[in-house]
């Protein structure tokens, strides 16, 4: 089997084309050209029109070599650059009718899964990925992508807007010394990356592995005395410190000079190291390691061993997983929100038939479970409102901006008023995500109410249809559900008004 | 060991031009050997002249250039323009002195002996002149074309190595010149009835010259002169602003039929204030002018050669060797292998792009292309796989001198039959000589890359001596398919395993190959480097060959044509040994051998080690790693060592002399033949 990756990076295009080769992939071809999209969108917000249509011509260039190698599958996969763009959809939509090509613009959790993959596939017996408290840092010329990985699953993801492209031209505009200039960047990085501490400040880690496709191969030119490894090795904090200590020492024309590198590499090296250097602080270790590898490379080995993570539903689970942590980081009551996603998971599970929903709308409503009340950090008031918003500003693992909103809009309407058109993240939805959101809205509504006392009294419900077509709803608790019972009334006529079914519940337990 | 004053480059190199022309003249010691069949000789005739005419239209019209742009500086070998366009001049007239008679003495004397005739005007029997006078009446005369010079007509545009007659005639006491070119499309021999078992002719000028009379009817035939002329070859392009190589290759191409004469031969019996028109009419300097007392432009002695086609009077016959396999893809997955042109077939070669065109699973050629020849197999293949819908890719480098309008011709039609064509980068040439294939064996792909010292060309397949390198080492392919992805622009390049390419780093590799033989030399006494080349120019290689010499590193070179080094010279080079091998077959391999401490490492390339093939071209360098050709490759140079003759040695007072003659013979050309097993003499 043969596939194809061709990555829209901040720099580069690159087309790598491999295929199966026993355990290993074999690279066939791996071009690369040059294209400023990253610093259209830094500098400029988007990307000019100059740019894409040099992205078209190359992609079309790119076209021909797929050609030569009957390459059938191929993903084109956008970061950063293109995720920051304001006009990503017209770049997306240009390139679609100009080559026929899709783009999928990646976001961080997308990257952490990918990485992750192909790390679990690539180390498999060198490294128990899966058994460690893991730091992920992914570092590119637009941003640097930090996922924590706890026993393989993804607590958090976050892009830190600071890749190497980024703090060249930062660099540049700071008006210093050259010492000056490398201490203030300092500074900055490392108020950015404790960010990550601050956020999780009860964070213990095994390891931290550091991804880096395009500085790894020239760390030998600064530090003779480490010999040229495979691709995955540690790296020391004394070595970070002297390799910092030679790029900061002088410019980067210096730089390219003395330790024969190419000037563009010379130029962005600096703040790679600085990075890399302040990563340390998030560790006790006095060493971390870094991966010499592309995204493009991981992407492209998902495709040919179709790597799925260890476990079936796997993306469900990381995703459960970051909102457990949030949970943590809103301090919402995550016995009461766990339950509630149970109980919201069961009645979906037995009205998807009679709702007419399919197996992946699952994951919205049960994260909207989950975050339905996250809204309650802002204040208790309108809550639901707050939810809204804070949930449709997250990037959670691998989810799109628009799912972002459908599971907004669901949390939303946990309570008070049900979608109405006035809305306006509501209004934004296509009609299908719209009608998806009423039904799946109804049944959070329900699950919600039957845990009113967030006691989680009912240890199981069962949705029985009556011959006369109602829908009876059984839960099994022994407990007073006299407030539940309340809720239940006034919550469930949503649904009721979307099946034109009667709901009624019936308690089992306390009184048989 | 270090001399006084430092040495001047003057001192320490050989300029260029001037090694160029001592090439020149042992082709002419060629066509002077009696051990040469005579017909071989008459060929070696025609090489030197076209040699030198290209000379003139090259590197002559470049001095001419600097000079008239006024520049003043001293080259890379010691010299101000003037002063070596003074020196080349001078040897080149000595040369073409000694050219002649060899042509007019023993020459002609030899094809007497033979019963060839070429024949004066005057030297005609009665019947020999009817047939010639009716082939002037029903030929000649009706495409041949006076034209006059007055004030209404100036002075014709003539392209380059055109021969013409220069006529003064006379009407009402009025002098009007005119000029009639020698027709270029037919042959210039004319072929005289004669007896059996003779063969006479006569050049097509002398009847020309015969019937002059008859382009002036009603004039009055006053002094008249043959001459002939050539232009600057050079392409006046600005490339990186040409929008399309191609069309701005055609134009050029075009134009170099007015660019300024170089060189102008006239006739010795032309008078002096005649030659001041003439002059002044080609914007010529008078005292640059050649004057020739015989025929002018003796390249047409190949088609004499031709036209008398006597096996007997050429080389011996024989069949290049064939390497026995059944599937070139098989053949190649079995393992690496070498072809040695032209003693071994030129058969795998178009065997694999045939092969390729025609293979279901094949799904990708690409190739460079820099001189082809003319109804190539190749091309015809090429042009069977682009109709096969494989994605068929071809560097064309149009700008290889002398052959553009032959490449813009091949590359349009490769065009049309749908091969992706790429006309070449700007500002340098693609002389890497490389083929790879792409062919899906069992849904995996495979690829498969041939390698080259020379070029796709069937016809000099026959007469150059190359090496080509078959693989499927996947190492090789990725770095060639990247060398492709480079120069086609489709990226930029990436860290290469088994390739060295100029100009980025070709000649800091080979550096680098030198300073571990000065190492080697040092620790254990083992410095060698042997090395088989084309040309060796660069000053900076030559100054590096200098310091492993002064080093103790022993330095073997065969080198064929220019050679800028003087070997033997104490405390500069008296470890390193030059040999030129002019014989049979052009000498064309590249090959290079590090000793490396007796573990040998050896290298094949499509460059020479001159400035341009490490600044401006692109190269490839490639080691030969597996055991059988590699040492097959060392024996081959052991061989070419031995040759003495067809070896010149090249002594430190600049000078080529013939290897003594205490030894057994050794031809090294011949002993291939017979090595490959294929002296099928065809009797």
């Amino acid at each position: 089997m043969r596939g194809a990756v061709i990555d829209v990076g901040s720099n580069s295009l690159k087309l790598v084309i491999g295929e199966k080769a026993g355990d290993e992939i074999k690279i066939l071809e791996s071009l690369k050209n040059v294209v400023p999209i990253g610093r259209n969108t830094f500098f400029r917000g988007r990307i000019a029109q100059e740019t894409i249509n040099q992205t078209i011509s190359i992609l079309e260039k790119y076209q021909e070599r797929l050609k030569e190698y009957d390459v059938s599958s191929v993903r084109v996969i956008a970061t950063t650059a293109v995720r920051e763009a304001a006009n990503r959809a017209i770049f997306a939509d240009a390139v679609l009718r100009k080559t026929g090509l899709k783009v999928e613009v990646l976001n961080v959790g997308d990257v952490v899964y990918y990485i992750d993959a192909f790390l679990t596939h690539k180390l498999k017996k060198k490294y128990p990925i899966h058994q460690k408290n893991l730091l992920i840092v992914e570092l590119g010329a637009g941003s640097v992508d930090i996922s924590v990985l706890e026993n393989g699953f993804t607590q958090m993801s976050v892009g830190i807007p600071v890749g190497t492209l980024r703090l060249k031209n930062f660099m540049n505009s700071l008006d210093g010394s050259l010492q000056e200039v490398y201490e203030a960047v300092e500074e900055y990085i490392t108020n950015e990356i404790l960010y990550v501490k601050k956020t999780m400040p009860h964070l213990k880690l095994d390891d931290i592995i550091v991804v880096d496709e395009n500085y790894c191969s020239y760390l030998n030119n600064f530090l003779p005395s480490r010999r040229r490894e495979k691709e995955f090795f540690m790296f020391s904090e004394k070595e970070s410190d002297e390799l910092l200590a030679k790029l900061t020492q002088s410019n980067p024309e210096e730089v390219a000079m003395t330790h024969k590198v190419p000037v563009e590499i010379a130029e962005t090296m600096a703040g790679y190291a600085i990075i890399v250097n302040k990563i340390f602080r998030l560790t006790k270790n006095k060493y971390i390691y870094l991966l010499e590898t592309s995204l493009s490379e991981a992407v492209l080995a998902n495709m040919i061993f179709k790597l799925e993570n260890n476990q079936e539903n796997d993306k469900t689970n990381h995703l459960i997983s970051v909102a457990q942590n949030l949970c943590g980081k809103y301090k919402l009551d995550l016995n009461h929100s766990r339950h509630v996603a149970e109980l919201a998971k069961s009645l979906f599970e037995q009205l998807q038939d009679t709702l007419g929903l399919k197996n992946e709308n699952l994951i919205y409503l049960t994260l909207a479970a989950y975050l339905h009340d996250i809204g309650m950090f802002v204040n208790n008031r309108t809550h639901h409102k707050h939810s809204e918003y804070i949930i449709s500003s997250l990037s959670l693992f691998r989810l799109t901006e628009d799912e972002m909103n459908i599971i907004a809009c669901i949390a939303r309407y946990h309570r008070k008023g049900t979608p109405a058109l006035a809305h306006f993240l509501y209004n934004t939805l296509a009609s299908d995500s719209q009608i998806l959101v009423q039904k799946l809205s109804a049944l959070l509504r329900i699950a919600n109410a039957l845990d009113r006392s967030h006691k989680q009294k009912i240890k199981k419900i069962e949705v029985v249809a009556t011959s006369k077509g109602d829908i009876n709803i059984v839960a099994q608790s022994s407990d007073n559900l006299l407030l539940e019972r309340a809720f239940f009334k006034e919550k469930k006529e949503l649904f009721e008004e979307i099946t034109g079914n009667r709901v009624t519940l019936t308690v089992k337990g306390r009184d048989s | 060991m270090s001399p006084l004053a430092p040495l001047t480059s003057k001192e320490k190199f050989i300029a260029r031009d001037l090694s160029w022309l001592l090439f020149n003249e042992r082709v002419l010691e060629e066509a002077s050997d009696n051990a040469n069949p005579l017909l071989e000789r008459l060929k070696f005739l025609a090489i030197f002249t076209s040699n030198l005419d290209e000379f003139y239209m090259v590197r002559l019209a470049g001095l001419k250039r600097l000079i008239d742009s006024k520049y003043s500086h001293k080259d890379k070998f010691g010299y101000f323009p003037e002063e070596i366009f003074a020196e080349v001049r001078k040897q080149a007239d000595v040369l073409t002195r000694k050219f002649y008679e060899v042509f007019q003495g023993k020459m002609k004397k030899d094809l007497e002996k033979n019963r060839v005739f070429i024949k004066s005007y005057a030297e005609l029997t009665p019947e020999q002149e009817k047939e010639v006078r009716k082939y002037f009446e029903s030929t000649l005369f009706p495409i041949t074309t006076p034209m006059a010079v007055d004030q209404g007509h100036p002075f014709p545009v003539l392209p380059s190595k055109t021969i013409a007659f220069a006529v003064n005639v006379l009407r009402n006491d009025k002098p009007h010149l005119a000029i009639i070119p020698v027709p270029k499309n037919i042959s210039r021999f004319f072929r005289l009835p004669s007896d059996r078992g003779e063969a006479s002719f006569i050049m097509v000028e002398e009847i020309i010259r015969a019937h002059l009379k008859s382009f002036f009817r009603g004039y009055e035939l006053q002094e008249y002169t043959l001459f002939r002329l050539m232009r600057d070859s050079e392409l006046y392009l600005a490339e990186e602003f040409a929008e399309d190589l191609l069309v701005a290759i055609e134009e050029e191409v075009k134009r170099r039929t007015r660019a300024k004469v170089v060189h102008l031969e006239i006739e010795k019996s032309c008078a002096v204030e005649f030659l001041d028109v003439l002059c002044q009419g080609l914007q010529f300097p008078k005292e640059e002018v050649v004057s020739i007392g015989s025929t002018l432009d003796l390249s047409c002695l190949f088609e004499l050669a031709r036209l008398l086609d006597n096996p007997a009077l050429l080389y011996r016959e024989y069949k290049p060797a064939k390497i026995e396999y059944e599937n070139i893809f098989e053949r190649i997955s079995q393992g690496d292998f070498i072809s040695h042109l032209p003693f071994q077939s030129f058969y795998p070669t178009v065997d694999l792009i045939h092969t390729a065109a025609h293979d279901p699973n094949v799904l990708a050629i690409k190739m460079t292309l820099y001189r082809a020849n003319e109804d190539s197999a190749i091309m015809n293949a090429l042009i069977e796989a682009a109709q096969n819908k494989k994605q068929v890719t071809i560097l064309v480098e149009i700008k290889a001198r002398f052959d553009e309008e032959k490449n813009i011709r091949w590359a349009k039609e490769l065009e049309d039959a749908g091969c992706h064509v790429i006309y070449g980068m700007a500002n340098i040439k693609i002389h890497s000589k490389m083929t790879l294939i792409v062919r899906k064996e069992e849904d995996r792909i495979r690829r498969y890359v041939h390698l080259s010292t020379g070029n796709y060309n069937e016809k000099t397949a026959r007469i150059y001596t190359d090496i080509g390198y078959f693989t499927a080492n996947d190492d090789v392919a990725r770095d060639i398919s990247d060398v492709f992805n480079v120069i086609t622009g489709y990226s930029l390049p990436s860290v290469w395993k088994r390739v060295v390419s100029s100009p980025n780093d070709m000649r800091k590799y080979f550096f680098d190959m030198i300073d571990r033989e000065i190492e080697n030399q040092k620790r254990s006494q083992s410095g060698l480097i042997r090395a088989k080349l084309n040309s060796l120019e660069d000053v900076q290689m030559i100054e590096k060959l200098y310091e492993a010499s002064n080093a103790g590193v022993k330095i073997k070179l065969v080198i064929r044509g220019i050679c800028c080094l003087i070997p033997g010279v104490p405390g500069l080079s008296e470890n390193i040994e030059v040999k030129s091998i002019v014989g049979r077959f052009l000498e064309h391999t590249r090959i290079m051998i590090f000793n490396n401490n007796d573990n040998p490492r050896v290298f094949l390339s499509s460059a020479d080690w001159m400035s341009r093939n490490f600044d401006s071209r692109i190269e490839l360098l490639f080691e030969i790693y597996q055991e059988e050709s590699r040492e097959h490759i060392k024996f081959l140079m052991d061989m070419c060592w031995k040759d003495n003759l067809k070896s010149r040695l090249l002594q430190s007072d600049r000078k080529y002399i013939r290897q003594k003659d205490n030894e057994e013979k050794f031809n090294f050309q011949e002993r291939m033949i017979s090595y490959y097993g294929s002296a099928n003499s065809i009797s």
